[in-house]
């Protein structure tokens, strides 16, 4: 059936019909279960680049050292060895802890100078840290991460960190890819970004976080940490992944 | 010679009646606008298909110029009778009756024309030295009329002269009040109130609003009782009034003919009535009249400013507002006299204001039910009245053939709210919960249960000393539709209450698309579409 | 005749600097028409006449105090002036002013060195001739300048525009006049890495000359605005950024490292080989210093201010500074160019000369958008 579509002028100003009963509304959310996990959403959640604006920095500033550092201080006595030479460290630079605990982040960037800490964007696996909007927000905030994709999508995850390379950025990356690899577990992606986008990778040690926060147990007890910052490693030219995560293993093992 | 100036010659333009008729069935091409229902207390823009026709009501004539003189002009050459003042004479008894508030709709403006008629004969008759005066609002089983509404009806004059104990309600349950004037020669009682009976002369007042009312139907139904009534309202006799607005065609007006018969050789009766044209919207809302595509976009923008308004507001103050409208009535013709030559003056000026022509029926009518009815002026349209309204009225607004075609769907919009209104409709709420629940069909409910709720006390008291409906009204009500139940298909109503619409057996959808696709079902692909764009009123002469 | 007068005192000075509002040191004031000082100066009537960012730093203030002695108040300020010749022989003839006043104008002999090298913008004589003191028309007491109805000049300061060059064109040739000169200052060679600081007219207008001057450098524009931006791409920019990516960009460019300091003081170990700093300010020259690669050239072509800037890199890399002011024989070359280039497209819209005020405010924001140019519409 064809219907009359002239006098839209009228139609528009008297606005819709006044429908008289009132229904049921439909709910906003339907409430689902799942059964099991989705293998299609890895990832729910969206980088969100707005906190790395201007004003989102400052307030993340102010933040970091009121709460999160002062407490991290407080369970992990942190030393920190080796950051006054970070100021001849060029940027942007890849800084590439190993990682024991997820107390190393908060470790790391309270060691950093605020000129490097400021300008370090912080790689959180996707499928950990972004699955739940809350999630992410929280720790894009606190500290300051972009979503990782490891494993499988490990290709767009170094192409993320790419982007914030080539921003100027720092780029902090755990080559081992988890928490308790082990030191056999270093895998090369960091190093092929290394090699990709042209950017000394700055090794960092931290040891004794493990007993601070183990994986799998929140805060355990309090102990000391040290945090050690070693001399950049340039990628040499022609020189592989392999070799150049090698180079990188020793340089944080040592 | 001399040549005077152009704008000083007026030049009239010819009006060719025939012409406007036509110009008032259109039809929706692509580019017509929404179209304006209404929908009880509120309003509705609804689009129809491509090829639908709309069938307008005709602008409003001319009213008279001069009332008063017309007045006096109908009681001085009365058509078959003697003039007025020759049939009055000292100490005679005289009784007037007139119309009840069921007329007319929406109620007109102050002066009411009964009040300035009366005032004309009462006059007279103070000039004849007629002391003996009663004025009975002739309502049969209709509600008592409140002294506010009596007032408005008479005129402050009459009122304060009169009120109360020779301005009164007709009651139709007194049995002192009621006189016997025996049967028609087909066997139907005829009851009357007895000071009518009794009087030297009964002058009646009416109005005509539309095709059905005046005639004999004034006297003999208008100041009868429940046994004189329920031999024309029952039915048989609904069903077989193709339709009541026709006189000629309806078993109705047969009946209540018969009965007018016995009532003018008791009594004689001498005739005013009156007709007004159909200029229901005052002032700024008169556009509410025209086609929409005619709106100015001034009118437009008010509509749109009414109609938001209204669907905004509380429903109480919504109601108030919707009942406290008046109409501006002009009255077209006043006759008087002989009720045969009266009343056909009558119907021809009827004619001449609300007949339109519309060649062939359609599967589908639609229309939008207004919000007051003649038995919920001041009150609420229950579901029951909406029935009668779409069914009873609507239905059957033709002279012919019905505007539907046999088996047809009509589609009204109204919300066909489950209200009541305690005081003026207490036994259509039992109608309703017990009658209906149980069965819908008009001849069933006849059989089992009208006698029961007609001679029900409760809601005889109520009638008689309360606001109320006589307890047989909601059955009259139902017979009103009846013949249209047993002719269309389908009834749909667009945005009416689920419960409300199935209680009555009927079928709702939420919008006009819906409907329609609903009643694309019952009367076939592609129909054909007739709206009734209905009040203000008229009726369609439907030819084949 | 109508003539915009810029007669500084003290007190004006003072509430200028403070932004106290007030009518300021420039009105529009009725003037005799100045009176040619010798034989060979012919009256010009101006057309069009360009506000330069000099003139707005003259006009609110923030000039530097140095070039008083080089000028002659009260005078009528508009150097960038095109016209028609308004008595004898050429009269009517359509012409655009150079308007540096050497030895040869000033009737000075014999002429000083750099004037005989033809250089008369930056002759040692602008005191001494048959007229008052003052570098330029513009900045002199007797010759009158672009924001009136009518001054002088010298027949050699005056170039015939050709009949295909429009009126907006021509009067941004005393600019590209400026910005050709300012390119051969900078002496770029093929391949080169050339950033220049600063989109405005004279920036876009430099930008056309050293991409003209040396097709295959690497150019890239710092531009404030985004505005800017896209007006820097049309005028020949390789690359854009904004003043606080050039390290980033720079790196990336020139293959050099950046180092991050205290209170984000930016560093580029390597850097680019040519620097024009045609924005004038402390920030922009510091900022030039520290991207320019050592031994590098940096470039002064835009008006500066008194400067607050840290200038250590430039010591410590052992950089060139250069400034860019006036011209040698540019002005043939820049009516040529203009021809290809459109310059009459930076042009925001002209004013009358009554309503100054608001053109003087406005000019500032109209740069912005990267339209940057406001001229006075003097004769129609």
């Amino acid at each position: 059936m064809k219907f009359a579509s002239g006098g839209r002028r009228l139609e528009k100003l008297a606005g819709a019909n006044a429908s008289s009963a009132r229904r049921v509304s439909v709910p906003r959310r339907w409430r689902t279960v799942s059964a099991g996990a989705d293998p299609w959403s890895e990832r729910t959640v969206e980088d969100m680049p707005q906190l790395r604006g201007r004003r989102a920095s400052v307030v993340r500033e102010v933040a970091q050292q009121t709460l999160l550092f002062p407490a991290t201080r407080l369970v992990a006595s942190p030393t920190v060895i080796g950051a006054e030479d970070l100021v001849h460290a060029p940027q942007p630079a890849i800084l590439a802890p190993n990682h024991e605990s997820d107390i190393d982040t908060p470790l790391v960037l309270l060691a950093l100078p605020h000129a490097w800490r400021a300008r370090t964007v912080v790689g959180a696996a996707s499928d950990r840290f972004y699955r739940k909007r809350g999630y992410a927000v929280a720790s894009g905030f606190w500290i300051n991460t972009f979503p990782f994709d490891r494993g499988g999508g490990q290709r767009r995850g170094l192409a993320a960190a790419a982007a914030h390379l080539r921003d100027g950025l720092n780029v902090l990356l755990f080559p081992q890819g988890t928490r308790g690899a082990g030191p056999d577990g270093y895998r090369h992606g960091v190093a092929e970004l290394s090699l990709m986008a042209g950017a000394p990778i700055i090794p960092v040690h931290i040891e004794g976080s493990a007993l601070v926060m183990p994986k799998g147990r929140g805060l355990n007890r309090r102990a000391g940490t040290r945090v050690t910052f070693a001399r950049p490693l340039q990628p040499r030219p022609g020189e592989t992944p392999e070799q150049l995560t090698h180079r990188l293993h020793d340089a944080i093992e040592v | 010679m001399t040549i005077a100036p152009t704008r000083m010659i007026e030049r009239t333009k010819r009006r060719h009646p025939a012409a406007e008729r036509e110009a008032c069935v259109v039809e929706v091409h692509e580019h017509s606008p929404p179209t304006l229902f209404h929908s009880g207390e509120s309003f509705r823009l609804e689009r129809l298909p491509v090829g639908s026709r709309i069938v307008y009501p005709p602008p409003p004539l001319k009213g008279l110029v001069d009332v008063d003189a017309a007045i006096a002009t109908a009681l001085d050459s009365p058509l078959g009778m003697d003039p007025l003042d020759a049939l009055l004479r000292p100490g005679m008894k005289l009784t007037i009756a007139f119309d009840d508030i069921s007329l007319p709709l929406p109620p007109m403006k102050t002066p009411d024309i009964r009040g300035r008629v009366i005032e004309h004969v009462l006059e007279r008759a103070y000039r004849a030295g007629v002391e003996d005066i009663h004025l009975i609002a002739a309502l049969a089983l209709h509600r008592r009329m409140t002294p506010a509404e009596l007032r408005r009806a008479v005129g402050d004059r009459v009122f304060d002269e009169f009120y109360p104990e020779r301005l009164y309600n007709h009651d139709a349950e007194d049995p002192a009040e009621i006189v016997s004037l025996g049967e028609t020669p087909h066997g139907e009682a005829v009851e009357l109130s007895r000071r009518a009976a009794e009087s030297d002369l009964l002058v009646y007042v009416n109005i005509n609003l539309v095709t059905m009312d005046g005639g004999h139907k004034s006297v003999a139904v208008g100041l009868g009782t429940y046994n004189s009534v329920k031999v024309h309202h029952n039915v048989h006799t609904m069903r077989h009034s193709r339709s009541f607005m026709d006189m000629h065609k309806s078993e109705l007006h047969q009946s209540a003919g018969r009965q007018g018969e016995i009532v003018e050789a008791a009594v004689p009766i001498f005739h005013i009535e009156t007709t007004l044209n159909n200029d229901m919207f005052d002032g700024p809302l008169s556009f509410l009249a025209k086609p929409e595509a005619r709106w100015t976009a001034r009118e437009q923008a008010a509509f749109a400013a009414l109609k938001r308004t209204t669907d905004r507001m509380n429903p109480k103050l919504r109601r108030a507002a919707f009942h406290k409208s008046r109409a501006p009535y002009a009255v077209t013709g006043v006759t008087a006299g002989a009720v045969a030559p009266v009343h056909e003056v009558t119907l021809e000026r009827c004619a001449a204001q609300q007949a339109v022509g519309v060649r062939g029926q359609a599967d589908i009518v639609t229309a939008g039910l207004p919000y007051v009815g003649p038995y919920n002026v001041d009150s609420i349209l229950n579901p029951v009245l909406v029935m009668c309204m779409g069914l009873g009225y609507f239905f059957n607004l033709y002279h012919g053939v019905p505007l539907v075609r046999e088996g047809g769907v009509m589609i009204f919009t109204h919300p066909v709210t489950r209200e009541f209104h305690p005081v003026h409709h207490p036994s259509y709420v039992d109608f309703y919960e017990e009658v209906l629940a149980t069965t819908t069909d008009p001849v069933e409910i006849e059989q089992r249960f009208e006698k029961g709720y007609a001679e029900d006390e409760w809601y005889r008291h109520l009638y008689r000393t309360s606001y109320a409906y006589h307890g047989v009204h909601p059955f009259y009500m139902w017979y009103w539709g009846a013949h249209a139940l047993q002719h269309l298909g389908d009834v749909i109503f667009v945005g009416g209450d689920p419960e409300a619409c199935r209680r009555l057996g009927f079928r709702r959808a939420d919008t006009m698309r819906d409907a329609l696709e609903m009643a694309e079902q019952v009367v076939g692909r592609d129909p054909s579409l007739t709206h009734f764009h209905c009040p203000p009123l008229f009726y369609a002469q439907v030819s084949e | 005749m109508k003539a915009l007068t810029y007669t500084p005192t003290v007190a004006k000075y003072v509430a200028t600097r403070a932004g106290l509002p007030g009518a300021g040191a420039l009105e529009l004031t009725d003037v005799r028409p100045p009176r040619a000082p010798g034989p060979d100066w012919l009256p010009v009537r101006p057309t069009l006449t360009g506000v330069c960012g000099s003139d707005l730093a003259l006009i609110s203030g923030k000039a530097s105090l140095q070039l008083a002695t080089l000028t002659s108040t009260p005078f009528v300020p508009g150097h960038e002036i095109v016209g028609t010749i308004g008595a004898g022989p050429r009269r009517g003839e359509r012409v655009v002013v150079q308007p540096a006043l050497g030895c040869l104008v000033r009737g000075v002999t014999p002429p000083c060195a750099e004037c005989a090298q033809g250089l008369p913008a930056l002759c040692r004589n602008p005191i001494d001739g048959t007229i008052s003191a003052g570098l330029q028309t513009g900045y002199c007491r007797e010759t009158g300048g672009g924001w009136s109805e009518g001054l002088v000049a010298h027949a050699s300061q005056l170039h015939t525009v050709p009949d295909d060059l429009s009126d907006e064109d021509a009067v941004l040739v005393e600019p590209l006049a400026c910005a050709l000169h300012a390119a051969r200052m900078a002496d770029v060679q093929p391949g080169e890495h050339v950033a220049i600081i600063g989109a405005g007219t004279i920036g876009l207008l430099t930008l056309a000359a050293v991409r003209e001057a040396a097709p295959s450098a690497t150019l890239i524009c710092v531009a404030k605005h985004p505005g800017q931006q896209t007006a820097a791409r049309r005028f020949g920019a390789d690359d854009v950024c904004t003043p606080d990516r050039v390290h980033i960009e720079g790196a990336r460019i020139t293959n050099s490292r950046r180092l991050v300091g205290h209170l984000g003081r930016e560093l580029l170990l390597g850097g680019f080989d040519r620097v024009l700093d045609c924005v004038g300010s402390g920030a922009s020259l510091e900022q030039a210093t520290t991207i320019t690669r050592p031994r590098g050239r940096v470039v002064l072509v835009g008006m500066p201010g008194e400067l607050k800037a840290d200038l250590a890199a430039a010591w410590l890399r052992e950089l060139e500074l250069r400034g860019a002011y006036g011209y040698e024989h540019d002005f043939p070359r820049a009516l040529e160019f203009a021809r290809e280039l459109k310059p009459g497209r930076l042009i925001d819209r002209g004013w009358p000369l009554r309503a100054f005020r608001k053109a003087l405010d406005h000019a500032p924001k109209a740069a912005r958008a990267g339209r940057s140019k406001t001229i006075f519409e003097i004769a129609a």
